[in-house]
């Protein structure tokens, strides 16, 4: 798994996790030697036993019947392997904040195709729900920084024309794949 | 609105909208399950390819999205289309490349590819 896949899959956890605001992040940093994923939502929260175990950066839990965890243990084993960092901060009913860092010289899963992995998040909010993403690309720091925000809102399903929020989907996939492709020009003799 | 046939008179008027408003409803549904299984087994490439087939043969009244884990783990990356002809179908294993046969063969020709679904693979 890529790294925009599991910003998709991490994605997709606030998202059933009912929360209608998520801040995405990655921060690329040839300086600093990382390369880093935020995902940070105002959904349920993780709690009881489940946080504690998934919060503890040596324990890979196996995932319970309903499949619950393995998606957040694939992210941590991926950054472990690559001598990372892993925080895990959750509330109930405030939100949950993950964080994951990759060595950017070192053995880390490749950063995978962002612009495509944001639109298959966009498509899977069900219809009619509004949920506000902002996704924040960065380089070097502030030095260069793109914020990208989407509501699902503005997409709103209209019985007879479904096409609109694929479209619209489509569209932000576009937006971003260009502007990071701009900003990724400031970049040079990385391996992304 | 006076007596009680006025009322019955709205009641028609009414139903008649009621039923437009379900018959749009009845729009196809592609949805590519989306749970971490799936996503290892590369089902963002199956749902770019789907989002992408419809929207380039315009066609109409057809929504794609995503869906989490739909408990076929080994069957990943499993594609759900609902059409008002035949109801729920599920295509198990699908490819970027399959994607392409479905939206020609099923939503377009209305024929259900039969070698690709589940109860294919089950029997």
């Amino acid at each position: 798994m890529d790294i925009a896949l599991h910003m998709l899959d991490l994605g997709e956890n606030s998202i059933k996790a009912k929360a209608d605001r998520v801040d995405i992040e990655i921060h690329i940093s040839a300086p600093e030697n990382i390369i880093s994923l935020t995902i940070k939502d105002n959904g349920a929260g993780i709690t009881g036993e489940k946080k504690v175990l998934l919060s503890d950066p040596l324990y890979f839990p196996f995932p319970d019947k309903n499949g619950g965890g393995k998606g957040l243990t694939l992210f941590k084993k991926a950054v472990f392997t690559s001598g990372g960092k892993f925080t895990l901060i959750s509330e109930k009913d405030k939100g949950t904040e993950v964080y994951g860092s990759f060595r950017l010289s070192g053995t880390r899963p490749p950063l995978g195709e962002l612009p495509e992995a944001f639109e298959a998040l966009l498509l899977s909010v069900s219809e009619g729900r509004r949920v506000d993403f902002s996704f924040l690309y960065r380089l070097d720091g502030d030095t260069y920084k793109r914020e990208f925000r989407f509501s699902t809102e503005n997409m709103e399903h209209k019985e007879d024309a479904p096409a609109d929020l694929m479209a619209a989907a489509r569209h932000a996939r576009e937006f971003i794949r260009k502007n990071i492709e701009d900003t990724n020009k400031n970049m040079k003799g990385i391996c992304l | 609105m006076k007596t009680l046939a006025d009322l019955q008179a709205i009641k028609e008027k009414m139903q008649g909208q009621i039923e437009l408003r379900y018959e749009s409803h009845a729009h196809t549904r592609i949805t590519v399950s989306m749970g971490t299984c799936g996503i290892e087994a590369g089902a963002r490439p199956v749902l770019t390819a789907f989002s992408d087939l419809i929207q380039q043969k315009k066609v109409h009244g057809v929504l794609v999205g995503a869906s989490g884990c739909v408990g076929l783990c080994k069957y990943e990356p499993v594609v759900e289309i609902t059409t008002p002809e035949d109801g729920k179908i599920t295509y198990v294993k699908v490819t970027p490349e399959k994607a392409a046969e479905i939206v020609e063969k099923h939503i377009i020709g209305k024929q259900v590819i039969k070698e690709y679904t589940l109860d294919s693979v089950n029997e």
